[in-house]
């Protein structure tokens, strides 16, 4: 075995996954361009590693602009919390972060929210999409189904889908790891890399559903290239206070 | 206004990821052997990624499957450890990554050991930090692999004090093969559009974790890896393993 079995193990899953979930794409595109053309933010979120989604879409060089992220880390950057209580195992079924990292923006009735969770819906997870819902505010979901319906946290994934306005199914593997180096024992993951690729074609459709349909559509450019500064802020004042608050 | 489409962006993102494949599967090879080399003397491997690219680290760490002996540095840790304010930190108008003279105190932070190695990813691989930490590992004695966009860091003039750019300070050097300000697609207008560094990045993160297995396979050594649920006592493995390590990993 070599990497080169990873990258045709993980092209041969990525292309299973986008025939799968195209139409459904297609439409998470469509209500995200909609949220954004009433000005409002979509407010992403992920635990832990599922943060990785958040960052894939939020702030992004080539992204589009009206993406803001839910952050555990924030409640310890703003001294709510301790890093050792992040670090403590039940950190992640703490149901009353929820409520206070949702506390600790300004979150505008025209947003919506979108959850990652690549293998599990942990307690403090379905709490803030409660939350949300409570709120009025559309909650989507992009999940690999097959962990989160079969994982410890399996209700909550249940309970969860139940709350979506729409969802992404990643069809990854689970447990998520793919290549067998030795009888019974496996390495490396796939779910990221769908989950990457997937954020990424939501940003073509929503690009295109918004410019199909006559309205601006603000494009982050890479802070690292000449000039992208005076671009950016420009774009990201529009959602002064509620963006990056 | 050029038409775009997830179709296009799939179609784009194939052809990149086979010239990853095709041209980086060497250097992927030395770098692995820069982290066997070091794991197997009880080494770890420190991955920093500034912004988008601490993506990288998140991706090698903390997962069934994953290799213990991987450490993952986050710009934030100058806050949540108490060396900066976050008003300091989130200074629109001296944006933290581009400074230079400060990693010094990021290093020390850490459990570094002589056998410990790097792995510095950017995708400009011009600003004052990335460069900075390489530099002062670098000065340590330890060996440096860089992950950058060759495209993108030929086309930027520095930021850092010295004129250096990251890809100077690679033991290995592996080019992400992205396009210069990462974004893949034309719209027709200034902007181009769907980034590509941290996909490439994936794909490297996991090769590393491959090639590193087989060698610690080759040489009969024990993986020190990260078991699933599906194999028999994990628990116990799992815990065992990240003791050894306790102090020098992510908690």
């Amino acid at each position: 075995m070599d990497a080169t079995n990873y990258f045709t193990k993980t092209q041969e899953i990525l292309e299973n996954a986008t025939k799968s979930q195209k139409e459904a794409i297609v439409h998470m595109a469509k209500v995200m361009g909609d949220c954004m053309v009433d000005q409002g933010l979509i407010q992403l979120f992920g635990i832990g590693p599922d943060r990785a989604f958040a960052m894939e879409l939020g702030y992004r060089a080539g992204g589009l602009m009206p993406y803001h992220q839910l952050n555990m880390k924030d409640l310890v950057l703003r001294g709510h919390l301790t890093l050792d209580e992040m670090s403590d195992p039940a950190f992640y079924d703490r149901t009353d972060l929820a409520e206070k990292l949702w506390n600790l923006y300004t979150i505008d009735p025209r947003d919506m929210v979108l959850i990652y969770a690549a293998e599990e819906v942990y307690d403090s997870t379905l709490a803030l999409a409660r939350i949300a819902r409570e709120k009025g505010h559309k909650v989507l979901l992009v999940a690999s189904f097959d962990a989160i319906l079969n994982s410890k946290h399996k209700e909550n994934a249940a309970l969860l889908i139940d709350l979506t306005y729409a969802t992404l199914n990643l069809c990854t593997p689970y447990p998520d790891t793919v290549l067998e180096i030795m009888p019974g024992i496996k390495i490396t993951q796939v779910t990221n890399v769908v989950g990457n690729c997937f954020a990424q074609m939501l940003t073509a459709e929503t690009y295109r559903y918004l410019v199909e349909n006559g309205h601006d559509a603000p494009i982050l450019l890479s802070a690292n290239v000449t000039g992208a500064d005076v671009h950016n802020r420009k774009i990201s004042d529009v959602y002064l206070g509620r963006w990056n608050a | 206004m050029n038409h775009i489409t997830m179709e296009v962006f799939n179609e784009a993102l194939k052809k990149l990821v086979q010239t990853l494949q095709n041209q980086e599967m060497k250097n992927i090879k030395e770098a692995s052997k820069l982290c066997y080399e070091s794991m197997k003397d009880d080494g770890v491997v420190h991955i920093f990624g500034s912004g988008h690219s601490v993506g990288f680290g998140m991706e090698c760490t903390g997962r069934a499957g994953s290799l213990v002996p991987f450490h993952m540095i986050e710009t934030s840790d100058f806050v949540t450890k108490g060396l900066y304010s976050l008003a300091e930190f989130k200074d629109p108008d001296n944006i933290f990554e581009r400074r230079p003279n400060i990693a010094d105190k990021l290093y020390d932070l850490y459990d570094i050991r002589p056998q410990d190695v790097f792995i510095i990813i950017s995708n400009s691989g011009i600003n004052g930090l990335v460069i900075d930490l390489a530099l002062t590992a670098k000065a340590k004695g330890h060996k440096i692999i860089v992950i950058t966009s060759m495209q993108h860091t030929l086309a930027e003039p520095s930021r850092h004090p010295s004129k250096k750019k990251l890809y100077e300070l690679g033991d290995v050097v592996i080019d992400n093969c992205g396009p210069r300000g990462d974004a893949l697609l034309e719209t027709g207008n200034i902007e181009k559009i769907c980034s590509v560094s941290s996909i490439t990045g994936i794909y490297i993160a996991q090769s590393l974790t491959v090639e590193i297995s087989r060698m610690f396979k080759e040489s009969g050594i024990e993986l020190p890896l990260l078991y699933s649920h599906e194999v028999e006592n994990h628990l116990e493995h799992n815990q065992e393993l990240l003791a050894k390590y306790k102090g020098r990993i992510n908690a």
